[in-house]
């Protein structure tokens, strides 16, 4: 992929908020995160790397936490709170990741998995529907 | 007018009130199961949303997600179509407390017509001729066999609150009443939970005739006129057509009065259908009333020119209707086949599998409902219709012989489908003449 | 900016959006439910089964005849006993929130017809506690259906005594178990009916009290809470503790009844509890079978133990109708070797009792083979003293290799639990009748068998002990039992001629027959009820003890 491209999605990325983007061109594999990491506020991050045996073993290891119901994504217990978690906080297993509201009752969408957050995959308020992936845990 | 609207359903229903929604400029938002993330509807609604895996019970049948669905894209109503929610007054009563107008009868009406004992003796009292039965419940073998007597045989139990054909028995004699009614109110108690039975007079050899109902918001209804939906196998319709070859002119205009002051006793709004048996003297009795569009709509569309679809949208909007009886004209001769995914041979299991390739002829008069694309899947979780053939043309005749025409060169290549099965019903001689009862598929194709 | 905001304003209206409070979160499966749906549902779960607590008004509805209910006692004024800070406000604010005036609902009311003083528990309100003002509704409860003659049924749930009134809560206790009292002294049936959660003071006193006790499946029972328990013994509770199976296991309710069924089930033990009416001699023409009679005594000890024999419960449900059976001594367990309830005959309530020795091999290791622990005879007392308050008829079967034998039978006082059996059988005022019907093993039959009539089936025996501890004990060989056999005198002829029985029933060939054997049975017992319905209560205790006497 040509420098300039690249540079043109991370613009992309940066402009409409993206928080993770993956891109495969023939063995060829560019994925761009948008760290909301209290480090790296406002950088964007790029990862090139080579689609081969051992790195297809790294994304087996991605854990999705998916939403299991339609409703409206919260990532903060109140308005005014923190964020339950953000990008590279170590996560338990059970531990609330983020609430759901259907029905004017708050779901709270709990991690199937230990691990660190590495990326959040909705926006605060958004719909969520059935089986989106909100969390992808490492 | 709205200006968005949930579909709440599947398939080709779904696709057509799609289509609707963009004709009236009405945004839409398609509701899917992950089984369906690539079906048709998904893909050509304006906005749709996942609400479930694969299994009805948990996607098109989830009323919290579907709500959910409606409210998060800010959806004004929501179109339950036929089958799934349609005719379940919760889920009419849960939009109506969300706000959300449920293109459909209220989930009073709703409730009143889908019980059945309840509806019966209601449209009794009000003078509209029924079967004669029970006019209570009966639950006990002796007390039923006492009313069973009074009524006569044949005599038909049924559950009350059954559904295709189970708790179901015909008792031809005194003699086999017992075993039959026990045997019923087993099946129902397993079925249902419920050994609460009913027994009504059988009406041997009858044709099925339902008219099509619009009542608007404000008192006004109409009739556009009867199906005749008698060909069926497994008490499932499989061609419908409108007019029905054995109504005269004054039989129908008399049990279209009779399906509007049904309308009327429950003080219907929207689409409905008035379901009745004509026996072999002429005689008919109401049966029951279905609160929602009906799979076979579009041969009454095709023969009144009226969009029905449209038109429960904007009684559900709130318009009045813009017709009155006499403005309705009924002209020319519908049929609709329903190709399903089934194999005839077998006892009509369904078939599903990946469709390789798909082909509808057109033409004049040739109308084709369908959800199917080359390529796509036929989903083992769902009905197995995959189109409605419709045809029209100025008289009978002329009709069926445009449909061989149009089912000879539809090609489904990938799964077992009933096209032949409805090709050899076509060439029937006594199809042809009109002459067939609700018994047709029994006595002359097992 | 502004005309935007207008035009949100104007559309409002048409805004879907879901209201607050109409769906609710199920605490067990995390479900949503449409609060009206649950409501339908009688506060059942849907998805998962859980029982939510259900507000008053829905279980008056629940369980009586329609429009039936007149509420009572609302005119009990309004108490700050102790001058508790801020209760009085806390109260109004209670009030205002759940639209209740306390946290029990009195009145009148029936339930398939049958007359009956009602009171319901309300959890919203403080915790279904009782202070004052519930104390005194439940006393004059009990006091009108004493005077009104009626049954009273209490829906139990509560946390217990009421803190803000101190000690005035504590006396409520004493005040209402009295009126409990005198409702019972004075004939009259009470069921009281615990639901989640239902501990402390209320348990502590009516709420325990029922003639019959039912619960709720899983509900909380118990007098303190599990998480006092907990930090005060600083143990950890073991699973189910304190739930209604556990309560029942440990002989403390007649009954685990689940929602949908609460109306029937009260209903039948409401009828249950009828007076009886009027006997009358009733003359069935009958099939009768024949003797096949067997000299060898042995053979007959065998044919009493034969596996597939009818049991008792084979008995109960073929001569009588309807039978409802209870559970548990209501001191330490419930024995399932021994079974009894009520059941009609003729529609004339009886009650039956009788060892219960199972019939495929898990039911016979369960019911330990009709071999019965001390709670098994105390459940047998608890069931007569019942019957007689009732002034109802007692049936007993009697099939028993011998009462329990082992550790824990003697800990808990096997020989004293026989002993009183026989005592208090003694006293009963109402005809008793055994029969038996297969093995009459020792002291563990003879502790159902104190009755004014004792009949046996042709082919079952009744000893000292089994032939073969007989052979072990004078001959210290269990082999010679077959001798022993012919000589202890054990066989239904032998018993007939001793005196010892009154009537031997003929068993035609078994099985195959067993419908002729139970309504031949069935009329003889009625012939029985007849005649004994002939006799006063002194006559019946006399002809008992004059029987025994001249052995």
């Amino acid at each position: 992929m040509k420098t300039e491209e690249i540079v043109h999605l991370l613009e992309n990325v940066y402009k409409y908020n993206i928080s993770e983007l993956s891109i495969k061109s023939g063995d060829e594999k560019i994925i761009i995160k948008n760290g909301i990491d209290e480090r790296a506020v406002d950088t964007v991050e790029t990862v090139t790397e080579r689609i081969e045996g051992e790195s297809k073993n790294r994304i087996d290891e991605e854990n999705i936490i998916k939403s299991p119901l339609v409703g409206r994504f919260y990532a903060a217990p109140a308005i005014g709170s923190d964020n339950y978690v953000k990008v590279g906080d170590k996560v338990e297993e059970g531990q609330t990741l983020a609430i759901i509201e259907a029905m004017k009752l708050m779901n709270e969408i709990k991690s199937e998995y230990s691990g660190t957050i590495k990326s959040i995959l909705v926006k605060n308020e958004e719909l969520v529907e059935y089986g989106q992936p909100l969390f992808v845990l490492v | 007018m709205f200006e968005k609207i949930l579909i709440a359903n599947r398939g080709e229903i779904a696709v057509r009130i799609i289509k609707v929604c963009k004709e009236m400029g009405i945004k839409s938002v398609a509701i899917y199961s992950e089984a369906d993330k690539d079906a048709l509807h998904t893909k050509m609604a304006d906005e749709a949303i996942c609400i479930g895996p694969a299994p009805s019970g948990d996607s098109y049948l989830n009323m919290e997600n579907i709500i959910s669905a409606a409210v998060g894209t800010g959806a004004q109503a929501i179109h339950p179509g036929f089958g799934f929610l349609s005719e379940n007054s919760l889920f009419a009563e849960k939009c109506k407390v969300c706000n959300i107008t449920f293109i459909g009868p209220t989930p009073e009406v709703i409730c009143k017509m889908g019980n059945k004992v309840e509806a019966r003796n209601m449209m009794r009292n009000a003078g509209v001729p029924i079967i004669s039965g029970s006019r209570t419940p009966v639950f006990d073998v002796c007390e039923a066999k006492k009313v069973a007597l009074e009524l006569g045989f044949p005599i038909m139990i049924k559950a009350a609150a059954g559904g295709g054909g189970k708790g179901m028995r015909i008792s031809n004699t005194e003699d086999d009443f017992n075993e039959n009614f026990v045997t019923a109110q087993m099946e129902a108690n397993s079925s249902f939970r419920d050994g609460t039975m009913y027994l009504e007079r059988y009406i041997e050899a009858p044709n099925h005739i339902e008219f099509q109902i619009l009542a608007d918001k404000y008192g006004n209804v109409i009739q556009l006129g009867e199906r005749d939906c008698s060909i069926q196998r497994h008490h499932q319709k499989i061609i419908e057509e409108a007019p029905s070859p054995k109504l005269s002119v004054k039989l129908r205009k008399e049990m279209g009065n009779i399906a509007i002051k049904v309308a009327k006793i429950v003080n219907y709004e929207g689409a409905g259908t008035v379901e009745f048996l004509l026996d072999k003297f002429g005689k008919y009795y109401f049966i029951e009333m279905n609160t929602r569009i009906q799979v076979e709509h579009g041969i009454t569309e095709m023969i009144s020119n009226v969009d029905i679809v449209k038109e429960q949208i904007k009684i559900a909007a709130g318009y009045s209707l813009e017709f009155k009886q006499e403005n309705i004209l009924l002209q020319g001769h519908a049929i609709e086949c329903r190709i399903n995914a089934e194999n005839p041979k077998m006892g009509f299991v369904p078939c599903p599998g990946k469709i390789n390739n798909v082909y509808f002829p057109s033409g004049n008069g040739v109308r084709i409902d369908t959800a199917l694309f080359n390529g796509c899947s036929v989903s083992p979780f769902y009905d197995s219709m995959l189109a409605k053939i419709i045809v029209y043309d100025s008289e009978r005749k002329k009709a069926i012989r445009k449909m061989k025409n149009v089912l000879e060169k539809i090609k489904i290549d990938g799964i077992i489908t009933n096209l032949e099965f409805q090709n050899a019903i076509l060439n029937h001689r006594d199809f042809e003449e009109g002459n067939f009862t609700t018994d047709f598929i029994v006595d002359k194709f097992s | 900016m502004n005309d935007k905001d207008n035009r949100t304003d104007r559309n409002k209206e048409n805004i879907p959006a879901v209201p607050p409070g109409m769906w609710i979160k199920c605490t067990k499966c995390g479900k949503l439910i449409y609060r009206k749906e649950l409501e339908k549902n009688k506060f059942i779960c849907m998805k998962c089964g859980k029982y939510f607590r259900m507000p008053s008004e829905n279980r008056i509805l629940d369980i009586i005849d329609e429009g039936s209910f007149v509420e009572l006692f609302t005119d009990v004024l309004d108490k700050n006993p102790i001058d508790f800070p801020g209760y009085s406000e806390k109260k109004e604010i209670i009030k205002k929130e759940t639209n209740l005036e306390e946290a029990v609902i009195t009145g009148k009311a029936s339930i398939g017809h049958i007359e009956v003083m009602l009171g319901v528990c309300d959890t919203r309100y403080l915790m279904g506690s009782m202070g004052y003002i519930v104390g005194e509704k439940i006393t004059k409860l009990f006091e009108n259906a004493t005077k009104a003659q009626l049954p009273v049924i209490m829906i139990n749930c509560s946390g217990g005594a009421r803190m803000q009134e101190g000690i005035i809560s504590l006396m409520q206790m004493a005040k209402t178990v009295d009126s409990v009292k005198q409702h019972s002294d004075a004939g009259l049936l009470y069921i009281s009916v615990l639901t989640d959660p239902t501990t402390g003071g209320v348990a502590a006193s009516f709420a325990m009290l029922g003639d019959v006790i039912l619960a709720e499946p899983n509900s909380l029972i118990g007098f303190a809470g599990p998480r006092v328990i907990e930090q005060t013994t600083k143990q950890k509770l073991p699973v189910g503790f304190q739930t209604s199976e556990f309560l029942y296991e440990h002989g403390f309710l007649d009954m685990i009844v689940i929602r949908r069924e609460l109306k029937e089930r009260i209903y039948e033990i409401l009828k249950a509890h009828q007076k009886p009416k009027v006997i009358e001699r009733k003359r069935k023409t009958i099939s009768v079978c024949t003797f096949c009679d067997y000299k060898d005594s042995w053979k007959k000890v065998q044919l009493s133990r034969k596996i597939d024999r009818p049991t008792t419960v084979d008995y109960i449900t073929h001569v009588f109708e309807r039978f409802i059976e209870f559970h548990g001594d209501g001191e330490t367990g419930e024995d399932q070797a021994i079974i009894g309830g009520i059941a009609f005959l003729d529609n004339i309530p009886v009650t039956v009792i009788g060892h219960q020795k199972g019939k495929t091999t898990e039911e016979r290791i369960i019911r330990n083979f009709g071999m019965a622990h001390p709670e098994g005879y105390r459940k047998a007392i608890r069931l007569m003293k019942e019957a007689e308050k009732f002034r109802r008829p007692i049936i007993t079967f009697i099939d028993t290799p011998g009462a329990a034998c082992g550790v824990e039978a003697e800990k808990r006082g096997e020989a004293s639990a026989i002993a009183k059996c026989i005592y208090e059988m003694f006293n009963l005022k109402v005809p008793i009748l055994s029969i038996l019907i297969g093995e009459g093993g020792s002291g563990g039959a003879l502790g159902l068998a104190v009755a004014n009539e004792v009949w046996a089936m042709e082919n079952s025996t009744y000893s000292i002990l089994s032939p073969e501890g007989f052979a072990s004990i004078l001959w210290k060989n269990e082999k010679r039992a077959k001798e022993a056999a012919n000589l202890m005198k054990m066989t239904a002829k032998d018993l007939l001629d001793l005196g010892v029985i009154e009537k031997i029933l003929p068993e035609g060939n078994g099985a195959s027959e067993f419908k002729v054997i139970t309504d031949f049975l069935q009329v003889q017992i009625l012939d029985f009820i007849y005649n004994m319905s002939l006799k006063n209560e002194d006559e019946i205790v006399a002809s008992r003890e004059t029987r025994f006497r001249s052995f």
